[in-house]
C-alpha cells in the first residue's frame, strides 16, 4: 500500500516519531498522540490520510535536549523514526537529511543504519505491497542493467524521461540516508538484493537528485558496485546540466575519473556529449537553411508571409532570427571542435578495449561523426573498429551482411538524395581511409567487399522479365546495385590523384556494369528511385569526364542505344571530343529527355532533373565555346517548357539568361549569383571561376 | 498457330521459362510460356533456375533463350502432331507433351494490360496429388513466385499449360488516364486527364470509361480520343469519385488498354506510445523457456502500449453515413445464405436443427458424411441417425464415449455405461436407419478421451468436402443451450479433414501417441491394444 493511502491512526511508524518527539509513553492511544501533535502545531490534519507537517516546529523539538536518539541497538524505534521523518519530509516543506545523517554518522549508529537496511527488506509490508507494472518493470530493469552502452542508455531515459516515484516516503528516507552515511555499504546491498522488487523502492529516491545533479549523491554513487546506480550517476555527470551544454568534455572526464571511474569507461560515456554538440550543429545549420529559404520565399512572393503581419516587417524578424542562428551556429561549431579535441585529449594512447569503442558506436550512432573522430584518435586499433563498424553498418543497409543478398532484396530499400547521399560518401571516405590504414589497394579492397555482391544482383535483376516477375525483389534490387555501383564511384571521387594507379583497373569495370544496370532498368514504365539513379547517372558521368582513362567507355556510351538520353547527354556534353562529334545526338537526347511523362503526378520530378541537365549542357557548351549547340538547347529548352503547363512557365528564359549570366557581366550574372538552389551548379562553379581568373 | 506469332517472329529472340515434375514413371509439364524478348541486353539465365524434391518426384524449372529457327520448328510440330516437343527449342529439354487443348485468350500478365494469349492444355493428371495436396499446393506457390501470375488463385486453371503470351499489342507505356483533384476550388467534382505520347498520339482511339462512388455509377462513357492531342482532360464528374475503370481500343476496336485504380477514400493511423518493458515468470514462459530462448522471450516479454487511433478521410457527405448504417444492416438482416446458422434453445430450434442437418445429408447431394462427436449418445443416435432419409449415403460417426462420465469425472454406474446404451440403441434401431452407417468409437488408453470438439464433414458428389464446426455435442443438439455451426474455409478444412480422418483410423496427428478403436460398429467391437 502507499503510504498516502494509510491512515494516520494507523500508521505507525508515525505515530511512534511523533510520539518519541514529545517523549510520550509509547503505549498511548494514536488519537491522543495525534491530538497532542496537533495541539503542538506539529501536524495538521485535514482528512485521516490528508495531514501536512510543519518542519520548522519538528526540527525544533528534534534539537530540543528533552529528545533523546535511541540506543543503537534500538534498530526498530530508529527504523520507525527514519520513517517517520520520511513521511514528514514529504507533507511539509523542510528536508530533514542534514540533521539525521548527523545523528547516524557516528561508527555504532552507521552500523545500526545498516542493520536497519537489512531488516527494512524483510519488513513485512513492505516486502508484500502490491507492484504496479511501472514498478514491477523499473525493478526488473535494475536486476538487468549492465555495465554497457545498453545500460547507460536506459540510465539517461530514466533521468530525461522516467522519473520514478513509489509513494514510500519512508523508504526513500532511508535510502536517502544510507546514501549519504554507508554510501558503499547501500550500493553493496542494491547489488546483492537486485532481482527482488523491493530494490525498486530503494533505487527510485536516487533518481531525483540525479536528475538535478546533485554531487552528494553522485560521487558516491561513481564507487557504486551496482552497474545501474553508477551508471546512474555517471549518466548525471556527463547529460543533467542545470543548463544546457554548460560542462564541457574535459570538465567531465576528470570529475569522473577523480572518483573512480576507469578513463576509459569516461571516454565512452562522454562520447554522448560529442554526439549531442554534433547534432547541435546539424540542427542549427539546418534552421538557417530553412529561415533562409523562408525569406527567399517571402520576398518572391509577400503572400508567402505570416498572415497579419506586414511582409517587410515579417521579413525583418526573420532575419533577426536567422542573425541569432548564425551566432550561435558559430558557438555550437566551436563547442563542437573543443569536443573533439577534448576527446583526443583523453584518449588514452593504448587506447579503448573493443567492447568499449562498440559502447561508443552505438551510443552516438552516427557513420560520419565515427569517421571525424577517428581522425583524431592515437589508438590504430580504436580507428580500425571504428571505421570497420562505420562500413559494416552501411553494407548493412545495403544488404551485404552475413545473409545472401538476394534474401535482402525481399525487404525495400529506400534512398533519399539529401541523406543517404552523404551517407555513401561518408562511406567512400571511411573506404579509402581503412584501405590506408589496413595497406590494401584501394581498388581489390572495393572488390573484395562488393564483388561477390555485384555478381548476384547483376545476375539477378538481367534475368528474362524479372522485373515483371518479382517486381518487388527486382526493384529492391537494382536500387542496392545502384547504391554499391553509386559508393564505388564515390570512392574513385575520394581517391587522391597520387593513388589512381589503384583504381584505375578497377574504374572501367564498374563503369560497364553500370552500364549494363542502367540498360535493365531503362524501361518505360516509371519504376521508382529516381533520386538514387538520378545521382548514379551525374557523379558516373562526372568521373568518366574527369578520369582521362575512361575516354573509350565515355565513347561507347555516347553510341549505346541502350542506355538513358539523360546520361548519354551528359557523357557525350562533359567531353569536348564527343561533343564536336555527336553534337546531334546530344540535342536529341536533349529534347528527348525534355519531353513530360504522361503521368501528371511525375511532372515536377522530371522537370527538375531537365533542369540539372540544362545546367550541365550550358555550362560545359560554354567552356568548350559550343556557341551553336547552346542557341539549339536554348531553342528546344523555350520549346518545351510550354509543354509542362503554366507552372513552367517562369523557367522558359532559365537557359537563355544561364548562358547570358556565364558569357557576359549584366543582370543575368547577378539573376545566377542570387539564384536560389543554383549554389551548387555547375554554371555557378564555372561562373565562380571565369570571375576567380578575372580576379 | 495465328499468322501474327509467324510474322513478328523475324529477328528476334524468345524466352522460354519451363518447369516439369520429373516422376520415375513419367513426366508432368506444371507450366511453361514463351515470350519475345525486347530486351537491349543479354538475358541472364544460368542462376534462373531451380529444383527441389516432392513426395511425386523431383520439379525442375529453368530459362532459356531461344532462337526463332527453333521456335519455327517447335510451332511447325505443335500444327502438324499436336505434341509440345521442347527438344526443338533447346536440346537440353528432352520432354515431350501431347496437346490435349487449345485456345486464345487476352489477359493482363507479364506487366501488360493487354496480352494476347496461345495457351496450349496438357492437362496433367490431379489424381497424381491426390494424397500430397501440399505437395502441388508448393508447385502453384512456386509457379506463383517464379511468375508473378496467380496460380494460387485463378491461374490454376492454367495448371499444366504452355503458353505464348504476345505483349506487342498491349500499350502501357504510351498512355495514362488518371483521375485528378478538380482545377477549379469549391466544385468537389474530379475530372479525368488522358496522357499519350507516340506513337498512340498520332492515332484514334476510343475509350470506355466508368466511375463509381459508392457503389453507384457516376459516369459512364464511350470517349473519342482524337489524333495529335497528348494530353485530354475530359469533362468533369459530377460528384469525387473513388474507383475508375477504363478499357481503351484502337481505330481497329481491338483492345490496347485496361485498368481499374481503386482511390484511397480514408484510412486509419493508431499510434502507440510504447511504455516499459516487464517480464512475465508464469507457467506459460517457463515451459516456453524449456524449448527455447527464442521462444522463451516471445513469452515472457510484455511492453504496456498506449495506443491512440485516428481515421483521415476526405469530406464525408450526409448521405455516406446513412449508406454505411444501411449496408451493415443489410447483412446483418440477410445473412442466411451463406453456410454458418444459429439455432436458439427450444425445442423448436431443436427440430429446425435436425431438419438442417437432414437437408445438408439428403436430397442426393451428399455421399458421405463424418460426424465428429466425443458424446454420441445413444438419445442423439435415435433422434439424427433414424431421421435421416437417404439410402445412397454413408454416415460415418465418431465418438469418444468412455465409461467415465465426462460431466462428473466418476464411472457410470451399471447399466447407464454410453457404449452399451449406444450398442442397445442401434440395435433397435437398425432396421429403420436408411442411410449406411458406421460408428467409430476411440478412446485414450481404455476410457480416456480422444478428442474434444465436434465437428461435420459433409463430402458432396462433386465439389471439394465442407468442413462444419458444432458448438455443442448432437445430445439435445438445441435442447440446452443455444447451438451454433460454421463452415470452415477451404485450406483450414482440409487439415481438419486430415486430422479426422485420421481419427477414424485410430491415429492422431496433433499429439504424440495414437488413440484406441475401443469399439466399432458394425464390425464387433474391437479389443483395447
Amino acid at each position: 500500500m502507499k503510504s498516502l493511502q494509510i491512515s494516520i491512526y494507523d500508521y505507525e511508524e508515525v505515530l511512534f516519531t511523533l510520539a518519541w518527539l514529545f517523549n510520550c509513553n509509547a503505549e498511548i492511544l494514536p488519537k491522543k498522540v495525534v491530538n497532542k501533535a496537533v495541539q503542538l502545531g506539529l501536524i495538521t490534519i485535514h482528512s485521516e490520510k490528508h495531514w501536512n507537517a510543519d518542519a520548522n516546529k519538528i526540527s525544533r523539538h528534534l534539537n530540543s535536549f528533552k529528545v533523546k536518539f535511541p540506543h543503537h541497538s534500538q534498530t526498530k524505534d530508529l527504523t520507525n523514526i527514519l520513517i517517520g521523518f520520511g513521511e514528514f519530509s514529504a507533507r511539509s516543506h523542510g528536508d530533514f537529511k542534514d540533521i539525521l545523517s548527523k545523528k547516524f554518522s557516528t561508527f555504532i549508529y552507521k552500523g545500526a543504519l545498516s542493520k536497519i537496511l537489512k531488516e527494512v527488506v524483510e519488513t513485512k509490508h513492505f516486502l508484500k505491497r502490491k507492484r504496479n507494472l511501472e514498478e514491477t518493470g523499473y525493478f526488473q530493469t535494475i536486476a538487468k542493467t549492465n555495465f554497457d552502452w545498453k545500460g547507460y542508455h536506459v540510465a539517461m531515459n530514466t533521468l530525461n524521461y522516467r522519473g520514478m516515484s513509489t509513494y514510500n516516503y519512508g523508504l526513500a528516507f532511508i535510502a536517502k540516508i544510507c546514501l549519504r552515511v554507508i554510501p558503499s555499504q547501500f550500493s553493496a546491498f542494491v547489488e546483492k538484493h537486485k532481482i527482488k522488487p523491493i530494490v525498486g523502492d530503494l533505487c527510485a529516491p536516487v533518481i531525483e537528485p540525479l536528475m538535478f545533479r546533485d554531487e552528494q549523491y553522485i560521487i558516491p554513487l561513481l564507487k557504486s558496485k551496482n552497474a545501474y546506480l553508477k551508471l546512474l550517476a555517471c549518466a548525471s555527470v556527463v547529460q543533467q546540466d542545470p543548463f544546457e551544454n554548460q560542462s564541457t568534455i574535459d570538465e567531465n572526464i576528470k570529475m569522473l575519473v577523480a572518483n573512480g571511474v576507469d578513463i576509459r569507461d569516461a571516454i565512452w560515456m562522454s562520447s554522448v556529449k560529442l554526439r549531442d554538440h554534433y547534432l547541435s550543429v546539424e540542427r542549427t545549420n539546418n534552421q538557417i537553411k530553412q529561415v533562409r529559404q523562408e525569406i527567399l520565399r517571402c520576398e518572391k512572393d509577400p503572400s508567402n508571409c505570416q498572415k497579419g503581419i506586414k511582409p517587410a516587417q515579417w521579413i525583418s524578424s526573420r532575419k533577426d532570427i536567422l542573425g541569432k542562428y548564425e551566432k550561435s551556429l558559430a558557438e555550437t561549431e566551436n563547442k563542437l571542435k573543443e569536443s573533439f579535441n577534448e576527446m583526443a585529449f583523453h584518449w588514452p594512447k593504448e587506447g579503448l578495449e573493443k567492447h568499449q569503442i562498440e559502447n561508443i558506436i552505438c551510443l552516438i550512432k552516427n557513420e560520419k561523426l565515427s569517421r571525424e573522430l577517428v581522425e583524431l584518435i592515437p589508438s590504430k586499433e580504436n580507428q580500425e573498429q571504428l571505421l570497420d563498424n562505420t562500413l559494416t553498418l552501411v553494407m548493412g543497409w545495403i544488404g551485404i551482411s552475413s545473409k545472401s543478398i538476394l534474401e535482402s532484396c525481399e525487404e525495400t530499400f529506400s534512398y533519399s538524395s539529401e541523406k543517404d547521399l552523404q551517407r555513401i560518401v561518408n562511406a567512400a571516405k571511411t573506404l579509402v581511409m581503412l584501405s590506408k590504414i589496413k595497406k590494401k589497394v584501394i581498388g581489390k579492397f572495393l572488390g573484395n567487399a562488393v564483388g561477390a555482391s555485384v555478381n548476384t544482383l547483376e545476375n539477378f535483376v538481367s534475368s528474362p522479365y524479372m522485373s515483371v516477375r518479382k517486381p518487388s525483389q527486382w526493384q529492391s534490387a537494382t536500387s542496392r546495385l545502384a547504391s554499391i555501383h553509386l559508393l564505388a564511384m564515390c570512392v574513385f571521387e575520394e581517391t587522391h590523384e597520387d593513388k589512381e594507379n589503384e583504381i584505375s583497373v578497377i574504374v572501367p569495370k564498374v563503369v560497364e556494369n553500370i552500364n549494363l544496370l542502367l540498360k535493365v532498368r531503362n524501361t518505360p514504365f516509371h519504376l521508382g528511385a529516381d533520386e538514387l539513379f538520378k545521382d548514379l547517372k551525374r557523379i558516373t558521368a562526372y568521373i568518366i569526364s574527369a578520369k582521362s582513362f575512361l575516354a573509350a567507355s565515355a565513347k561507347g556510351i555516347a553510341i549505346d542505344e541502350g542506355l538513358p538520353p539523360d546520361y548519354r547527354a551528359r557523357v557525350i556534353v562533359t567531353n569536348k571530343s564527343l561533343l564536336v562529334r555527336h553534337k546531334s545526338l546530344l540535342l536529341e537526347f536533349f529534347e528527348e529527355f525534355g519531353r513530360p511523362p504522361i503521368y501528371v503526378d511525375r511532372d515536377y520530378k522530371h522537370f527538375s532533373s531537365w533542369v540539372c541537365l540544362l545546367d550541365i549542357c550550358i555550362s560545359h557548351c560554354w567552356k568548350f565555346e559550343a556557341i551553336l549547340e547552346s542557341q539549339e538547347i536554348i531553342r528546344i529548352w523555350e520549346q518545351h517548357c510550354s509543354l509542362y503547363g503554366n507552372k513552367c512557365e517562369e523557367y522558359v528564359e532559365y537557359a537563355k539568361k544561364l548562358f547570358m549570366a556565364l558569357s557576359e557581366d549584366g543582370k543575368e550574372r547577378e539573376w545566377l549569383i542570387g539564384l536560389d538552389g543554383f549554389e551548387q551548379s555547375n554554371c555557378m562553379d564555372f561562373l565562380k571561376n571565369t570571375l576567380s581568373q578575372n580576379d | 498457330m495465328k499468322e501474327q506469332y509467324k510474322n513478328k517472329q523475324e529477328n528476334n529472340t524468345w524466352w522460354l521459362w519451363f518447369a516439369v515434375l520429373e516422376t520415375e514413371d513419367m513426366d508432368v509439364l506444371l507450366f511453361s510460356n514463351l515470350l519475345r524478348s525486347t530486351a537491349k541486353y543479354p538475358f541472364h539465365i544460368d542462376e534462373d533456375k531451380g529444383e527441389f524434391e516432392v513426395s511425386a518426384g523431383k520439379i525442375k524449372h529453368c530459362s532459356k533463350v531461344i532462337s526463332n529457327t527453333h521456335l519455327q520448328a517447335f510451332i511447325k510440330e505443335i500444327d502438324e502432331n499436336s505434341i509440345l516437343k521442347f527438344e526443338l527449342l533447346d536440346s537440353s529439354l528432352n520432354q515431350e507433351f501431347p496437346i490435349t487443348a487449345t485456345r486464345e485468350i487476352i489477359n493482363s500478365t507479364f506487366g501488360k494490360t493487354v496480352v494476347l494469349i496461345k495457351t496450349y492444355y496438357t492437362t496433367p493428371d490431379i489424381a497424381l496429388w491426390e494424397n500430397n495436396l501440399d505437395d502441388l499446393k508448393t508447385i502453384l506457390l512456386m509457379l506463383t513466385k517464379e511468375l508473378n501470375l496467380p496460380f494460387n488463385e485463378d491461374y490454376s486453371r492454367k495448371f499444366g499449360n504452355f503458353e505464348i503470351h504476345d505483349t506487342s499489342i498491349a500499350m502501357d507505356s504510351s498512355i495514362s488516364i488518371e483521375l485528378l483533384n478538380s482545377k477549379r476550388s469549391g466544385t468537389g467534382g474530379a475530372y479525368i486527364r488522358v496522357g499519350r505520347k507516340a506513337p498512340l498520339k498520332d492515332e484514334v482511339q476510343h475509350l470506355h470509361v466508368i466511375c463509381r462512388e459508392k457503389k453507384d455509377v457516376i459516369f459512364h462513357k464511350l470517349i473519342v480520343l482524337e489524333s495529335g492531342q497528348d494530353i485530354i482532360e475530359l469533362e468533369e464528374l459530377p460528384e469525387d469519385s473513388y474507383e475508375l475503370e477504363c478499357w481503351v481500343f484502337n481505330n481497329m476496336g481491338e483492345l490496347i488498354f485496361q485498368d481499374h485504380q481503386y482511390y484511397i477514400a480514408k484510412f486509419g493511423m493508431n499510434m502507440g506510445v510504447v511504455g516499459r518493458q516487464v517480464n512475465l515468470q508464469d507457467k506459460l514462459s517457463e515451459r516456453a523457456q524449456n524449448i527455447n530462448r527464442k521462444l522463451g522471450k516471445k513469452a515472457s516479454t510484455v511492453t504496456r502500449t498506449n495506443t491512440e487511433r485516428s481515421m483521415i478521410q476526405a469530406s464525408v457527405r450526409e448521405y455516406e453515413q446513412f449508406n454505411d448504417q444501411m449496408m451493415q444492416i443489410q447483412s446483418d438482416l440477410f445473412t442466411s445464405q451463406g453456410d454458418d446458422r444459429w439455432f436458439g434453445k427450444s425445442v423448436e430450434c431443436e427440430i429446425e436443427v435436425i431438419e438442417y442437418f437432414q437437408n445438408l445429408l439428403s436430397g442426393g447431394k451428399t455421399k458421405k458424411a463424418i460426424l465428429v462427436d466425443p458424446f454420441f449418445g445413444a438419445e442423439a443416435f435415435e433422434r439424427l441417425v433414424t431421421r435421416i432419409e437417404e439410402t445412397n449415403f454413408e454416415l460415418v460417426v465418431l465418438t469418444s464415449l468412455s465409461d467415465i462420465n465426462p460431466d462428473t469425472g466418476e464411472k457410470f454406474s451399471i447399466g447407464s455405461d454410453p457404449i452399451e446404451l449406444l450398442k442397445k440403441s442401434i440395435n433397435k434401431v437398425k432396421d429403420i436407419v436408411n442411410c449406411k452407417l458406421k460408428l467409430i468409437n476411440v478412446n485414450r488408453g481404455s476410457s480416456k478421451q480422444a478428442f474434444h470438439d465436434r465437428y461435420l464433414v459433409v463430402e458432396p458428389f462433386e465439389g471439394l468436402p465442407a468442413v462444419y464446426m458444432l458448438s455443442n455435442s448432437v445430445n439435445k443438439m438445441s435442447g440446452n443451450w443455444p447451438f451454433c455451426m460454421s463452415k470452415l474455409e477451404h485450406a483450414i478444412a482440409r487439415r481438419v479433414r486430415e486430422y479426422i480422418e485420421l481419427l477414424c483410423e485410430g491415429k492422431d496427428n496433433s499429439r504424440d501417441g495414437d488413440p484406441n478403436i475401443t469399439y466399432e460398429w458394425p464390425e464387433n467391437e474391437k479389443p483395447s491394444n
